[in-house]
């Protein structure tokens, strides 16, 4: 019985052009304009490289830390990227202007001085101009040999004299921002990352709309007649959840259909795609249950969907990329569904296997099901309270 | 046909009904009278099993409505005080969708719903949205949606209201049909005369129980010989003039308990014309200008007003 339940609903969502307008034009539209604004910005980003420069270094306090932090530089892992040239101070101004180096420093007289004292340490660095990343990259090396410096202060005596092999992890991580790449990653244009995020944008809004219809249904009296025909309470329910996931899907397909053929976008393996959408739409639909059993009216619902779903989509990446938020809102925003789907098509679209997106899988899902459970707990609880 | 033994109801610290009992045979028509709030709703949602009662029994053909709920439901057609359809869907839509939630199928789903649409008159108007149609239609297609599946108690919560003479003449017939052809019908409304019109057997109820049950004539006998008379003044000083007549009329016929409404004052007496013509004497020595006054036959209306003291639009 629940299938005529599917089936009116789906008639009804249809013939409602307002929804139907906004729900399925809408995101094209939208996913349109900001592919289009963008252009393909973030293919750029993935695809930067940094040419060869070289750095002209002046030392004036001639002492042992500064002969060695000479020879780190020069030895240094970044060295193919880096040519290091010993100056005078007057030649390091000339070819700086003269733009044959791109970077000086200079290191001050009482350079090992400050080191040893833990004051503000004695170094100039000159930059050129459009040098920006070259100056990133010179600092990391900079910084690093300071650290290694000073723990191999503190560990020498305990190593009997000898220099100490920094290894930490923690050094590591300060100077490289590690991720794992797969070896067919595909950088991200703009068209498909607004694609996905906007998907996943007005799957939100789908499922929050029909949940709300869900609620207004049951202010009205069409769900007391329902609840006295021969429609029990859970075929009901089985229904309306049918629904949200049929007609989140046909949106899904509208969205990629659209955008895989008007604007070229490529969403990755098409099974790992319909997986993900279904994943998510258990994990919003959840949600959204879960939130609609503390309330009652349908206005109310909608009021606090309408704020959610934005909240949800500013945090989740759907306006702008994630990596541009601090690392607590990513944290937070790894256990949002939207957040979770976006990463998923994203790594999908990335030429990901299906095996790194399992897990997400499973924790969308996992998420969706915890929150059915605990609605439907509070729901049975609710109607044996108000009908005892 | 249906049992309805020692229903109460609490709710929220409030007994909203105080062990209501009654029993229909097969093919009986009921109306159920009462002011707002009397809990008529609440005792609708329990006969239906949308609401569970506190203590008591429902029984319908025999089945325990709260042990067997959906099987007793299956017996029982409900006609809402509001329209229970799908507005954005035509007649024959919402027919044929509520003719699935029965149970009903195929061939015969396809003939009921004909046979409906006949019945209701809008068989030439069956593929038009219902959101197009008058009030009056939408109660018809109400109505027609609650006995598809041919139910053997029909459930009537207030179905004309707001609805056009034409309509209401062919819902009160079409109710008159079906009980005729053995339908049990309990009908709640507002209008006397339809209570009149199509129940056999009446009941008053008032804050949370029944006051009266029986006939027209039975519930009329109660009454006995006393008949309402109405007195209608003009209230030239506002309020004041309608105070001094109250304050004679419980100076001089303080066993005569009155009700006012309006410009109205209503009372009840076993010698009504002799009383009558005391109260004009004493209403036109007070300097209160009188507009009418009459002596009211005993109808519903007065009977109800006389057991609960209010209009039953209150």
């Amino acid at each position: 019985m629940s299938i005529w339940v599917v089936l009116k609903d789906l008639l009804l969502f249809f013939r409602d052009k307002k929804s139907f307008f906004t729900l399925f034009f809408m995101p094209i539209i939208l996913i349109a304009i900001l592919g289009a604004a963008f252009g393909d910005n973030m293919k750029k980003d993935s695809e930067i490289r940094i040419n060869s420069f070289r750095v002209g270094i002046t030392d004036q306090d001639k002492s042992a830390t500064s002969k060695m932090f000479l020879s780190t530089l020069s030895k240094s892992e970044l060295s193919d990227i880096f040519e290091v040239k010993v100056t005078s101070k007057n030649q390091l101004e000339k070819e700086l202007n003269s733009r044959d180096i791109t970077m000086g420093i200079i290191i001050k007289p009482n350079f090992e001085k400050s080191i040893l004292n833990h004051d503000h340490v004695q170094l100039n660095i000159l930059k050129g101009p459009n040098s920006s990343l070259q100056e990133m990259v010179l600092e990391n090396v900079v910084l690093q040999f300071f650290q290694n410096y000073h723990m191999n202060r503190i560990l020498m005596p305990l190593n009997q004299g000898k220099e100490v092999e920094i290894v930490s992890d923690q050094l590591k991580k300060e100077l490289v921002n590690e991720r794992n790449i797969h070896i067919n990653s595909q950088p991200i244009t703009s068209f498909q990352y607004y694609a996905g995020g906007m998907g996943v944008l007005f799957l939100l809004m789908t499922v929050v709309f029909l949940v709300g219809s869900m609620i207004e249904e049951k202010e009205e009296e069409v769900y007391k007649r329902l609840l006295v025909s021969k429609l029990s309470n859970t075929s009901y329910i089985i229904g309306k959840l049918l629904g949200i996931f049929l007609m989140s899907m046909i949106q899904l397909a509208v969205i990629i259909l659209f955008t895989s053929f008007v604007f070229k976008v490529n969403w990755g393996e098409p099974f790992t795609v319909v997986m993900i959408g279904f994943s998510f739409i258990l994990n919003a639909a959840g949600l959204g249950v879960l939130i609609g059993s503390f309330i009652n009216r349908e206005k109310t619902f909608n009021s606090v969907g309408i704020l959610g779903t934005q909240v949800l989509a500013a945090l989740g990446g759907s306006m702008v990329p994630l990596y541009l938020f601090p690392q607590w809102v990513m944290n937070i925003s790894y256990f949002l569904p939207n957040s979770l789907a976006l990463q998923m098509f994203l790594k999908n679209m990335a030429g990901a296997d299906f095996s790194e997106i399992q897990s997400g899988l499973l924790l969308s899902c996992g998420m969706g099901l915890a929150c059915f459970i605990i609605a439907l707990l509070r729901m049975s609880f609710e109607r044996k309270h108000r009908y005892a | 046909m249906l049992k309805v033994q020692n229903i109460i109801k609490n709710y929220e610290g409030k007994q909203v009904l105080k062990g209501v009992s009654f029993h229909l045979k097969q093919g009986e028509s009921f109306g159920l009278l009462g002011p707002n709030g009397a809990g008529k709703s609440t005792l609708i949602g329990i006969m239906t099993g949308l609401i569970h009662a506190t203590s008591g029994t429902v029984t319908i053909g025999g089945i325990d409505l709260h042990k067997e709920t959906k099987h007793a439901q299956q017996l029982i057609g409900i006609v809402p005080q509001e329209i229970a359809l799908y507005l954005d869907m035509s007649a024959k839509e919402n027919l044929t969708f509520w003719g699935k939630m029965y149970g009903l199928k195929g061939e015969e789903l396809k003939s009921r719903v004909q046979e409906i649409l006949e019945l209701i008159g809008l068989g030439n108007r069956a593929n038009d949205k219902v959101k197009v149609f008058s009030g009056g239609m939408k109660r018809r297609v109400n109505i027609g949606c609650a006995i598809l599946h041919r139910p053997k108690l029909l459930i009537m919560d207030e179905p004309t209201v707001g609805i056009d003479p034409q309509s209401r003449n062919h819902i009160l017939e079409t109710v008159k049909t079906l009980n005729s052809e053995g339908m049990t019908i309990i009908y709640t409304s507002h209008y006397m005369e339809e209570v009149e019109y199509l129940c056999e057997k009446i009941a008053i109820m008032d804050q949370g129980s029944f006051i009266k049950v029986g006939d027209l004539s039975e519930l009329a006998e109660l009454v006995g010989e006393k008949r309402e008379i109405i007195f209608t003044i003009k209230c030239e000083q506002g309020q004041k003039d309608m105070e001094r007549v109250c304050q004679y009329i419980n100076e001089y016929h303080p066993l005569n308990d009155f009700m006012v409404q309006g410009n109205q004052i209503k009372l009840f007496d076993d010698n009504p014309q002799h009383l009558l013509s005391q109260l004009i004497q004493g209403v036109t020595a007070l300097n209160v200008q009188l507009i009418s006054a009459e002596v009211v036959e005993p109808n519903l209306e007065n009977v109800f007003l006389y057991f609960t003291g209010k209009k039953l639009r209150d």
